[in-house]
């Protein structure tokens, strides 16, 4: 990597940073992740819209040079199907945070995997509602401690991967901020793919999970992370097996039909056109 | 917002404002610290393999010994918060196939 930082800076709104986020947030690594992708491709600003919804990841959109849209709880994929819909040329990049995208907004999340929009949801996981105080998510590991679960959480986790394949989405990667070369990567796979896409990345929130966890500071949190994912896309586990390291890698790649090439074709067979750009 | 060039063979000064831009230019490569963007959270410290990075009183960034530094990138890559640009120049260009391997 001859240049980094460098490059993505055309890509970030560098007068507005730092950033809001804590001091060893990962979702920094993730937006880095977006602008490498975004310059490995070489992708127009112009041309480009990045939604986000509420949460810690919701800022997102403040921090990219690109069009972007900062939505309602949840309702960012509702937004960035609307986007992508009047105009199918925009690349549509929607950035979730677990609560966000499998909690309120689970509905969005599944409908949109159903339909095979061309959209790239990026998933940023920290296993906590982090901006509102450190609250139980879906997405929190059984037996985690947060400021709603103080005996560890009882409830069983929602697994994204699992979610995303069973409803129908054509490309879906995990990754961590451990593995910070393989952000940007799976984020440009994701891009280039057309059909939805969902690259869940698994970030630390030093501040509440990190504390309520006593896992240290942010390296530790980093290693905590290495040690608690496995470079294995499989799926389909065993109940015995889930409780096992979360597995990373793609998982699918499929050349499924996209909505909107379906959309366009149906509109044509009825002697119509698409009228959207 | 100004930016120190720091050339080989010299050496930064021992007092940094916080909002200093430094840019170490070592032959070909160079390596840029944006201090007004660190929050201090330790994670390019921890990840510095020769372990030239260090906190000062402002609890902000600051490289201790720029000749010892392999510009190898892992401090641009670890940081969330885009304090750091690495320009290796011709040192790595060798072996790149644009994913970062």
């Amino acid at each position: 990597m001859p240049k980094l930082g460098l490059d993505i800076d055309q890509y970030l709104r560098t007068e507005v940073l730092p950033t809001v986020w804590c001091p060893g947030c990962g979702n920094g690594n993730i937006v880095e992740g977006i602008g490498t992708a975004f310059q490995r491709i070489g992708l127009d600003p112009e041309k480009v819209v990045v939604v986000g919804g509420i949460g810690c990841s919701g800022r997102t959109p403040f921090y990219v040079r690109t069009n972007a849209m900062h939505t309602t709880h949840g309702r960012a994929l509702a937004y960035a199907t609307g986007l992508k819909m009047a105009n199918p040329e925009l690349t549509v990049v929607v950035t979730m945070g677990d609560g966000d995208a499998l909690a309120i907004g689970g509905n969005h999340f599944i409908h949109a995997a159903r339909r095979n929009i061309d959209l790239t949801a990026i998933v940023y996981n920290n296993g906590i509602y982090g901006m509102t105080g450190g609250q139980e998510a879906p997405t929190t590991p059984v037996g985690s401690r947060t400021t709603t679960s103080l005996h560890g959480a009882v409830e069983r986790t929602f697994d994204t991967v699992e979610l995303a394949l069973a409803a129908g989405a054509s490309y879906v990667a995990r990754t961590t901020t451990f593995d910070m070369q393989e952000i940007p990567l799976r984020i440009e796979e994701a891009l280039r793919h057309k059909g939805f896409s969902v690259v869940e990345v698994l970030t630390q929130c030093p501040t509440y999970y990190g504390r309520l966890n006593r896992i240290g500071d942010p390296s530790d949190m980093l290693i905590w992370e290495r040690e608690h994912t496995a470079d294995e896309p499989v799926t389909l586990l065993s109940r015995e097996e889930m409780v096992g390291p979360l597995r990373t890698g793609v998982f699918r790649n499929n050349e499924d039909p996209e909505y909107i090439e379906v959309y366009r074709e149906m509109c044509a067979a009825q002697g119509g056109s698409y009228a959207a750009s | 917002m100004s930016t120190l060039v720091v050339k080989a063979g010299e050496t930064a000064p021992a007092r940094l404002a916080p909002g200093d831009v430094i840019r170490y230019e070592q032959l070909e490569a160079s390596l840029t610290v944006r201090r007004a963007y660190c929050k201090g959270c330790l994670l390019c410290i921890d990840s510095c393999p020769a372990k030239i990075l260090k906190l000062d009183a402002d609890d902000l960034i600051y490289v201790t010994d720029i000749d010892a530094c392999i510009f190898c990138g892992v401090c641009a890559g670890r940081c969330p918060d885009f304090v750091f640009v690495l320009d290796a120049g011709t040192r790595n260009k060798e072996g790149r196939n644009g994913d970062g391997h």
